[in-house]
């Protein structure tokens, strides 16, 4: 269980990213945290895997806190970064040889656990070659069996499968998931939604170092659908208007020529689009639905462009 | 964990084709190039000297003393030539450096007086020879007339061959003259291999900026080094797992340069590196060598933001304080005002202690307080770096 409480951080010279974060991910689950460039997704795991200290607040995982057990919770925990973080240099046996003799506590089991690694990222038939030579996919596989090396019950992974190709992607998400079944709890980070939405039972979307919403991905998607409503173009300035006020006081909003909103049930959009009728408006398009996590996420975030 | 760290580095550096040909070949080109070139100009004999041209008109061939004082003109070597035409053509074409031509009649003009009209022997420069050359190869034939006209004199006493020696040495005065060197048995200024195999030894040694920095760089750039972070191992230590490999490349490449010094220079000059009893104490000289150019390599890898700034300001830093330091001009044939400024570079601290064991013969009390500077210098820039170095990956 890995828990923060009121978490504050702020860069050196720089105004604080966060203020008051909570955030809970449960022992076993398949977390994922999701969020626009700069919403502090990065920083958040450097805070949990002990790389930062917060200024405020506490960070409790299995019951240990920073930075008195900090020796031990790394001993359990694998941070598994966006970058190729290994030596291209060396082969991918003296890479994992290399990395699992940083954990003393393997010692006796050490081949053991390099065999398991090289398998479960199926790497064996590779191992004596030079990691320079590998094609993303393979730097990936790399990347995420250097992770393993200490037999981690919590891992973190950083956008796992940027730039590779399609069976790489399934390969890596199918490896995930047998360490989440294994007894890993995992914490995800990607801008891959359906990824997120095939693989976590748990989310968080966070922007502007804000945790906007958290919790079981399936009671986040059944939230109230949003009614998304586009009309013809309106020559009338007084129709336009006589809609916007009407809008306004059944809680919808009107934006150019978009409609939006949260109906309480079918009979209040069916109320929405006589009005629209009487008005002799013409709607061009009209979504209304489950939310996918795509949906959620931009009406969370909102689609401007970010750094 | 500090042998795996310490292994990382070495497999690191041995797949490092760069760093190997200028930790390793460039040093052995230098050593074999330079101590070629300053053969001739620096301390050592050299076997191969300076050819000197003679003519001599033919009725001289038949004073065989004559001949002789001529063909052994000190510090030259002499080339016969049949005209004055082929003598001037050597020289013109540069296969000799300057010519002497004795005229006809030449034993009755130097027992004449002197006058306008007298025929004389003729010295002939080549263009481009130094004055010093020049003054000494005057003195040589100055030195060979007077030594025939000296014979001359005692030519018809009964004197043995060993009691004219004598008189011609004390008329000369050759007897009167005794050259002695300060500190017996010692030199004070290095020969071309004395001064080649221990700067660029130092030069090289100092030349693992390249592959630390490079691979520290690298380490941050790829995030390796914040992936390091989040395991259970002390920064010291793999900050000090880059020392001690580098330290072991350090005494392979001394090693390997004092063998060629010993062993293939003599080959290509007649002359190689010796040791002498107190050559134990290269030992503490290299190792506080090598731990300077160490810890003069991670402050600068500590300190710069990509590859390109690190190779660059350590390569840049290298190549000023050699040339300062001695290493590329040697600091005896440098003006006052440098030989101060020379002081001031830690190669010239390992030159200068080189010199001491190698040259003086001055035991620890000459090499050890180029030693302890070495050593001081290090022990600063390694806390210096260790600081910049935890900054760089500390918990903030």
């Amino acid at each position: 269980m890995i828990k923060l409480q009121q978490i504050a951080y702020h860069y050196p010279h720089h105004p604080p990213l966060f203020e008051g974060v909570d955030l809970a991910v449960a022992k076993g689950s398949l977390f994922g945290l999701l969020g626009p460039n700069g919403a502090g997704k990065t920083t958040l795991i450097s805070l949990m895997t002990g790389q930062l200290q917060p200024s405020a607040g506490e960070i409790e995982i299995d019951g240990e806190s920073y930075p008195a057990d900090r020796t031990s919770i790394l001993q359990k925990l694998a941070h598994i970064p966006q970058e190729y973080a290994f030596y291209p240099q060396l082969s991918v046996l003296e890479n994992l040889q290399f990395f699992a003799s940083l954990y003393p506590a393997q010692e006796s089991n050490r081949a053991q656990l390099i065999d398991q690694a090289l398998e479960l990222t199926g790497l064996t038939e590779q191992r004596r070659r030079l990691a320079k030579h590998f094609s993303g996919g393979l730097k990936r596989r790399l990347n995420l069996a250097i992770g393993l090396l200490n037999k981690p019950r919590l891992i973190f992974l950083d956008e796992p499968t940027v730039g590779i190709d399609p069976q790489s992607r399934h390969f890596i998400l199918q490896s995930i998931r047998e360490l989440n079944k294994a007894g890993s709890t995992i914490v995800y980070t990607s801008h891959y939604m359906e990824e997120i939405e095939q693989l976590c039972d748990q989310v968080a979307i966070m922007d502007h170092g804000r945790i906007l919403v958290q919790g079981a991905l399936r009671q986040i998607l059944k939230r109230d659908p949003q009614l998304v409503v586009e009309l013809a173009p309106i020559d009338d300035q007084n129709r336009y208007a006589q809609l916007n006020n009407t809008l306004q006081t059944r809680g919808f909003s009107l934006s150019e020529l978009t409609i939006s909103g949260y109906p309480k049930d079918q009979t209040e959009i069916g109320e929405l689009l006589q009005v629209v009728a009487s008005l002799n408006l013409s709607v061009v398009n009209l979504s209304y639905g489950k939310h996918t996590l795509e949906k959620l996420f931009f009406e969370l975030t909102h689609t401007r462009l970010r750094d | 964990m500090l042998f795996a760290v310490i292994k990382k580095e070495l497999l690191l550096v041995s797949r490092d084709i760069h760093a190997l040909l200028v930790l390793f070949l460039l040093p052995i080109v230098f050593i074999l190039i330079m101590s070629l070139a300053l053969q001739d100009r620096m301390g050592g004999e050299s076997k191969d000297r300076p050819a000197v041209g003679l003519w001599m008109a033919a009725d001289n061939h038949d004073n065989g003393e004559l001949i002789q004082h001529f063909q052994q003109l000190e510090g030259v070597r002499v080339e016969n030539f049949e005209s004055p035409a082929e003598l001037t053509r050597a020289l013109q074409q540069g296969a000799i450096i300057a010519g002497v031509m004795l005229p006809a009649r030449f034993e009755k003009i130097i027992q004449a007086p002197v006058t306008e009209s007298s025929e004389k022997l003729r010295v002939l420069y080549g263009a481009t020879l130094p004055g010093s050359m020049r003054r000494s190869i005057l003195g040589a034939v100055r030195q060979a007339l007077g030594a025939y006209q000296v014979n001359q004199l005692f030519k018809h006493d009964d004197l043995t061959e060993t009691e004219r020696q004598q008189r011609v040495d004390h008329l000369l005065g050759k007897s009167l003259v005794v050259t002695e060197t300060l500190g017996a048995e010692t030199q004070s200024q290095p020969n071309s291999v004395q001064q080649s195999v221990p700067a660029w030894l130092i030069f090289a040694m100092f030349f693992v900026v390249l592959p630390i920095s490079t691979t520290l760089l690298t380490e941050r750039q790829q995030g390796t080094l914040h992936r390091l972070q989040t395991l259970p191992v002390p920064r010291s230590y793999l900050l000090i797992g880059k020392l001690i490999p580098y330290l072991g490349i350090n005494l392979i490449q001394a090693a390997l340069m004092l063998l060629v010094g010993i062993h293939l220079v003599p080959l290509l000059t007649g002359e190689g590196l010796q040791l002498n009893g107190q050559s134990w104490l290269l030992l503490p000289l290299i190792i506080a060598t090598s731990l300077s150019a160490i810890s003069f390599a991670l402050l600068i890898a500590t300190q710069a933001k990509t590859t390109e700034q690190a190779t660059t300001l350590g390569g840049i830093s290298n190549l000023i304080l050699a040339a300062i330091g001695g290493i590329m001009v040697p600091t005896f044939v440098m003006p006052e005002l440098m030989q101060q400024i020379a002081a001031l570079s830690p190669m010239n601290w390992a030159l200068e202690g080189f010199f001491s064991i190698l040259l003086r013969q001055g035991g620890w009390a000459m090499a050890g307080p180029e030693i302890l500077k070495l050593l001081a210098f290090s022990g600063c820039l390694f806390l210096l770096s260790l600081h910049s170095y935890k900054g760089l990956t500390e918990i903030k």
